[in-house]
């Protein structure tokens, strides 16, 4: 097994490729009572189209997350939940734009634990019965979310930002979309995309990194899975251009609320990677718009804003910073907003404080099951790969790393989402 | 895990050292029975006491200063608790062996206590500035709570409950109050918290708890209090004829909430049982009655919540569905709890709803501050700590369940409708 050693943290990631090929990463805690297993599928809701065995599939959208809800049923009348509740331990699932994760949480019995959770997701059980029952259940799970103007100003923003992208779409999909689904559909995307190959397991908290790989080996031996296809996902070439540059709309609001989003190319940051890049903007935004600017308290003083955060994140090919905020004087805050965009600048003593509070992050995040398994989830979802440098990379940016990517920033391609109330 | 107090004249200090943890945690919490306007009122003040004080009078200043303490994290929070009103200031942090500089832990606690005793305040009112930004924030918090179904269903139901009865107090209807709110009756609401709430410390960490001690005590101004009391449970009102009250909303789903009197528990009954109850009977598992006849069995709504108000002597269960199935899931949601009065769910059902409740402790033993709430929780009101907790569960039989389930009594149905714009 291959130990990952996370510099100037005193923290280790174990590794190894199990059976069929499924990287495990696994990090140790002794200290701590409980265990979280992250069984994850590189499948998410932006894979809805794909070529798999010399045919081109078109699948409806939400179909991932409609795949998240119906696994759990594992034959007539037996969901996994029966298996776990009977071992004191507590099952979820979640799926995003990229992934689907199937998660248990538990203090006990690594062995049954582990085993039944790749055991249930490897093993399909699927009927039109199932299919039909949980329509109902997750129209009322859409309707919920869109009873949350938050979240509609989330997915609207995306949906004004990407012309083809299927960033621009709900990850559960409308009403409408998943009343298409069929048994079939299910059936092929399970065969596609529900093999060990396509699909990582992360295993934080207290166990035994040797046990654990050892009940992954065992138990992918017993199950019939086949040589692996791997499907080719086909991709819209996503356009540079913001798709509407002013969207406003109506919802249940009391206050106006706005999305203001820059769309920027990744390849103008071609001399970072990704991690470091990231590092960077987090370092640009806090001391730009971040509670210790004039620009912040100016904005509160004068009474503009009621909350205001930012973001920078990356979505395939593109960067996208997002400011988002409420406020009775959007225009006014759009404004100031432009105005700082163009005076960006960052100080030798801003950067140092930054990355002060960058690495106190860093340290905390070890100890939380949840919070490191998160990260390698993201990390290996987003990069592709865990890094053991952090703390030496936060280190070594310097100003001059800033001010190149500062010089980069593209700020004219933006599109700006206006939620209000509706007329009273 | 050590646990020691240190007593002074006018607050304690309750310590774990525990080693599990890279970081501290710290909580410096007021204590009083609640009053109708205390909610607005010390909401207000915390955020401005945390917005500027004397020291740093710009918030920019103060944020600044702690990420120089590396990002050093300080927040207010307000709660209601039953008949109790909990001020609490709270501070996480590295823990100081990981930081070079010597002098860490007594910065930190130093600028904890500065927010607590040394606020922007001359001539006994609060800084203009730092006041209307925070009145004019909280006022349009209270707004945006309209936008919110969840939040505005459960607030009307408790008005409906009994809108005189604490458990009812809240923000929403308090604008008009927050409006005539000035910068001296902020810092006589302050000085009131001073005077005369109980004030006890709480600390968490891999640290050596009589240093710390003396690093508080070093800070914490000496004040002079009261032998004020605060008591934590309330007693709603049991009624002969349940209210059922429907209102007309602007969303795409409706609300349903049932609220339920808890009436004459015991000491097991109070702490313990209800949570096993709701391993049975409501909580997040696919199998528990309220899932199983509600979600997988009729498909109508995505979740469902059954919530114990321990401090309120009361339960609640909510759930979003469509207007249509409101009359089913009543049916559904009593017939669910007939079953549990009549004892009608199996031995096996019992013990795993044991293992999910142990589970749960066990885990919350790997969160810093869900440890501190545990000790927090056995210093106010003898809640038992995890280890007891484990004990009692195992003894439970099916009949201490069906003894709870018989003391719920439906008191309000509330329902929050649908939009017919939507």
């Amino acid at each position: 097994m291959k130990k990952i050693e996370l510099n100037g943290l005193d923290e280790t990631i174990f590794y190894e490729e199990s059976l069929h090929n499924m990287p495990v990463y696994i990090w140790q805690n002794p200290k701590l009572n409980g265990f979280y297993l992250s069984l994850c599928v590189k499948y998410g809701s932006l894979h809805t189209d794909f070529n798999f065995k010399n045919k081109t599939y078109h699948m409806p959208l939400g179909i991932a997350h409609f795949m998240e809800h119906i696994k759990f049923n594992e034959k007539k009348g037996v969901k996994a939940n029966d298996y776990f509740e009977k071992l004191g331990s507590d099952i979820n699932a979640f799926t995003t734009f990229e992934y689907t994760n199937y998660e248990v949480f538990g203090n006990d019995n690594l062995e049954d634990n582990l085993s039944h959770l790749i055991k249930y997701v490897l093993t399909p059980y699927f009927t039109k019965g199932i299919i039909a029952n949980e329509k109902g259940i997750i129209t009322e799970e859409i309707k919920m979310d869109k009873d949350n103007p938050y979240s509609n100003l989330f997915f609207n923003s995306l949906s004004n930002v990407f012309k083809r992208s299927h960033y621009r779409n709900r990850v559960a999909g409308d009403v409408k979309d998943i009343k298409n689904i069929t048994l079939e559909d299910i059936k092929l995307i399970f065969e596609a995309f529900y093999h060990p190959e396509n699909m990582f397991l992360v295993i934080t908290g207290n166990i035994n990194p040797y046990e654990s790989i050892q009940i992954v080996n065992d138990t992918l031996a017993k199950l019939n899975i086949k040589k692996y296809s791997r499907p080719e996902i086909i991709k819209e070439k996503e356009p540079i251009k913001v798709f509407k540059i002013d969207d406003t709309y109506y919802d249940n609001v009391e206050l106006p609320k706005v999305k203001y989003c820059l769309k920027i190319p990744k390849k103008r940051f071609k001399d970072f990677e990704d991690v470091k890049l990231q590092a960077i903007l987090d370092i640009i935004l806090n001391t730009n718009f971040g509670s210790v600017t004039d620009f912040n308290e100016e904005l509160l003083e004068n009474n503009m804003i009621l909350s205001f955060t930012y973001n920078a994140s990356f979505y395939d090919d593109y960067l996208l910073i997002n400011f988002t905020f409420e406020s009775k004087m959007p225009e006014a805050v759009i404004g100031k907003i432009k105005e700082q965009l163009e005076n960006i600048n960052v100080t030798e003593k801003d950067l140092t404080r930054s990355l002060n509070g960058s690495i106190a992050n860093l340290i905390l995040k070890y100890d939380d099951i949840e919070l490191v398994s998160n990260d390698i989830q993201s990390d290996l979802i987003m990069y592709g790969t865990i890094h053991d440098n952090i703390k030496e990379m936060y280190k070594k940016i310097t100003l001059s790393n800033v001010n190149k990517v500062i010089k980069s920033l593209e700020v004219s391609n933006v599109s700006i989402t206006k939620v209000l109330p509706f007329m009273k | 895990m050590v646990y020691k107090k240190f007593e002074y004249p006018n607050y304690n200090i309750y310590g774990i050292k525990n080693d599990k943890f890279k970081s501290c945690h710290i909580e410096v919490i007021f204590r009083k029975n609640i009053l109708e306007h205390d909610l607005v009122e010390r909401s207000l003040l915390v955020d401005t006491m945390l917005h500027s004080n004397k020291d740093y009078k710009k918030r920019k200043d103060f944020v600044i200063r702690c990420e120089e303490l590396y990002n050093v994290n300080y927040t207010g929070v307000i709660n209601r608790l039953g008949n109790s009103l909990f001020t609490s200031y709270c501070s996480s942090f590295v823990n100081p062996k990981y930081i070079d500089e010597s002098n860490y832990l007594d910065e930190v606690i130093k600028l904890l206590m500065t927010i607590i005793f040394k606020p922007n305040i001359t001539n006994k009112e609060f800084d203009l500035k730092s006041f209307n930004i925070n009145k004019n924030n909280l006022l349009s918090e209270i707004e945006t709570i309209k936008e919110n179904p969840n939040k505005i269903s459960i607030i009307n139901a408790l008005k409906a409950l009994d809108n005189n009865s604490p458990s009812s107090y809240g923000l929403i209807d308090q604008k008009e109050y927050l409006s005539d709110i000035t910068t001296s009756k902020l810092w006589e609401v302050y000085h009131d918290m001073l005077k005369n709430d109980v004030c006890d410390i709480f600390v968490i960490g891999d640290i050596d708890l009589d240093a710390i001690a003396s690093v508080i005590n070093k800070y914490f101004l000496n004040r002079v209090i009261k032998n004020t009391k605060s008591t934590l449970y309330l007693n709603n009102n049991v009624i002969k004829k349940v209210k059922e009250v429907n209102d007309q909303g602007n969303f795409g789903q409706s609300n349903l909430i049932m609220i339920y009197n808890t009436c004459d528990l015991n000491f097991n009954e109070r702490n313990i049982i209800p949570y096993i109850f709701n391993g049975i009977f409501g909580n997040g598992t696919l199998n528990s009655k309220l899932y199983r006849y509600l979600r997988e069995e009729n498909a109508m709504c995505y979740g469902v919540n059954f919530m114990y108000l321990k401090y309120d002597n009361l339960a609640m269960i909510k759930v979003s569905l469509a207007k249509e199935n409101v009359s089913k899931a009543i049916k559904l949601i009593k017939k669910a709890l007939n079953e549990m009065i009549k004892g009608d769910f199996t031995e096996e059902n019992l013990e795993d709803a044991k293992k999910s409740a142990i589970f749960s402790i066990n885990m919350a033993g790997d969160n810093q501050v869900a440890l501190l709430g545990n000790y927090i929780f056995n210093t106010f009101d003898d809640f038992p700590l995890p280890e007891d907790r484990i004990k009692i569960i195992r003894e439970l039989s099916k009949e201490d369940i069906m003894m709870f389930a018989k003391k719920l009594k439906l008191n309000t149905i509330y329902t929050l409708e649908e939009g017919s714009n939507i």
